[in-house]
């Protein structure tokens, strides 16, 4: 059944996150997070913050 | 007609979908975000925040608690009730949905970026028999209401996502464990409404408790912190007893806070080993839909492991968890967006009993072993 809030007309619902998309989306999380905390401490270490 | 994802991907960064398909989304849970929350870099004054602090200076403070602590509002909780009443009211457009779908991927980056944010060395200074004692306490409630949850018949990723909950004494663990489990967000969002009622009820119940055992300010401050948990009522149970088992309860807190992920990987674990053990049964369903150990909860464990070597210095760390503020307001928003409130009721009032049976039988062993403490001069803190 069509979820409204969640599932657009074409069928793509944003609450679903399986197989080779959810891969994705936690390689991405995984690197902008590791990105993110080894930036923050770089620019505190290097007396920038 | 949906094109699947893999006939579309070309990289690891298909699921960021184009700019012009996901701005729509995005633009939505930033609008959220920037009118729920004072984040860094936010200069809009009116924030629900901020009237949440202007109702708690008119109403005055509750055993020295401002009312919405004790209800518990806080970053996660205030744009998932923007988005909640916005999808609620005005229903979601189809165009925010890919935008919205990024939700997915600030889950796991939050759940990472919150590792420097559980020092263990914050707990030291509390001392070993206390620390054993928060470990005991947390495992034994998570085991409990586990136990219980399969015993009133409930859907796993339930009574798991209200065990991390009450056994880690945050409700916003719920957020944590919702990518980990494989909960639905009506799951998520009912437990989180046991574990915050049973806290509610119980941090004002407790001070006539301890009165009526006229326990030691010390032993009552242990009590609230490991039996209601939940900062802002723990202080409300604490202060509602004394101005000195509040005092107390400051010092004991950081012990919970700092064990609390151990207390959700726990959970996680039991269930994730559960589901490889029992793959055909049908009343298995958290962490099923995991092939193997997810990375990202592998990232975590590596980086709260790092940082316990103070990697993460001040104020790296507080510039981290601005961050983090940013990541769980963006994705409680899409979160609430995607409730109907019908969603959230559906999963009953099994909930409630569940939370309020584990939570008692905790409350019920901390006061025996409090009082046997004291009996024995044993000394808590």
């Amino acid at each position: 059944m069509r979820h409204s809030h969640t599932t657009d007309e074409e069928g793509f619902n944003y609450m679903d996150n399986s197989g080779q998309e959810e891969r994705d989306r936690d390689m991405v999380g995984i690197f902008a997070a590791v990105a993110l905390m080894l930036l923050t401490v770089i620019v505190q270490r290097a007396g920038w913050l | 007609m949906n094109i699947p994802y893999e006939t579309r991907r070309r990289s690891l960064f298909s699921c960021l979908y184009s700019l012009r398909e996901s701005l729509p989304g995005l633009l939505a849970m930033f609008f959220i975000a920037l009118f729920s929350n004072n984040l860094a870099g936010n200069p809009n004054p009116l924030t629900l925040e901020n009237l949440f602090r202007w109702l708690d200076a008119v109403i005055g403070p509750i055993n020295h608690q401002p009312l919405f602590q004790i209800l518990n509002s806080n970053f996660v909780w205030n744009p998932f009730l923007m988005g909640l009443v916005i999808g609620n009211v005005f229903g979601v457009p189809d165009c925010w949905k890919r935008g919205l779908s990024f939700i997915h991927i600030l889950m796991p980056l939050g759940i990472i970026m919150l590792a420097p944010h559980f020092m263990f060395s914050h707990a030291e200074k509390a001392g070993l028999p206390l620390i054993l004692a928060a470990f005991a306490v947390m495992l034994f409630t998570a085991s409990l209401t586990m136990l219980l949850g399969r015993l009133l018949r409930m859907d796993d990723r339930h009574y798991a996502t209200i065990a991390g909950a009450l056994s880690t004494g945050d409700p916003h663990v719920v957020a944590i464990l919702m990518p980990m489990l494989k909960s639905k967000g009506g799951q998520v969002i009912n437990a989180l409404g046991c574990v915050l009622l049973f806290g509610l009820v119980t941090s004002f119940l407790l001070p006539l408790l301890g009165h009526a055992l006229n326990m030691d300010d010390k032993a009552f401050a242990v009590l609230s912190v490991f039996g209601v948990g939940n900062t802002g009522q723990t202080f409300n149970a604490a202060f509602g007893y004394s101005y000195e088992a509040g005092h107390w309860a400051h010092y004991v807190e950081p012990v919970r806070h700092a064990l609390m992920p151990a207390g959700f990987l726990f959970v996680f674990f039991v269930m994730f080993i559960r589901a490889r053990r029992y793959p055909h049964a049908e009343n298995v369903m958290a962490t099923k839909a995991h092939k193997t150990l997810p990375l990202f909860i592998v990232a975590f464990i590596v980086a709260w492991i790092a940082v316990q070597f103070h990697i993460v210095k001040e104020p790296a760390h507080l510039a981290i968890f601005e961050l983090v503020k940013w990541d769980f307001s963006l994705a409680a928003a899409a979160l609430g967006l995607s409730l109907p409130l019908r969603e959230i009721a559906q999963w009953g009032l099994r909930g409630v009993v569940l939370a309020f049976a584990s939570g008692l039988a905790r409350l019920a062993v901390l006061v025996g072993c409090l009082l046997a403490a004291a009996h024995f001069r044993f000394p808590i803190i």
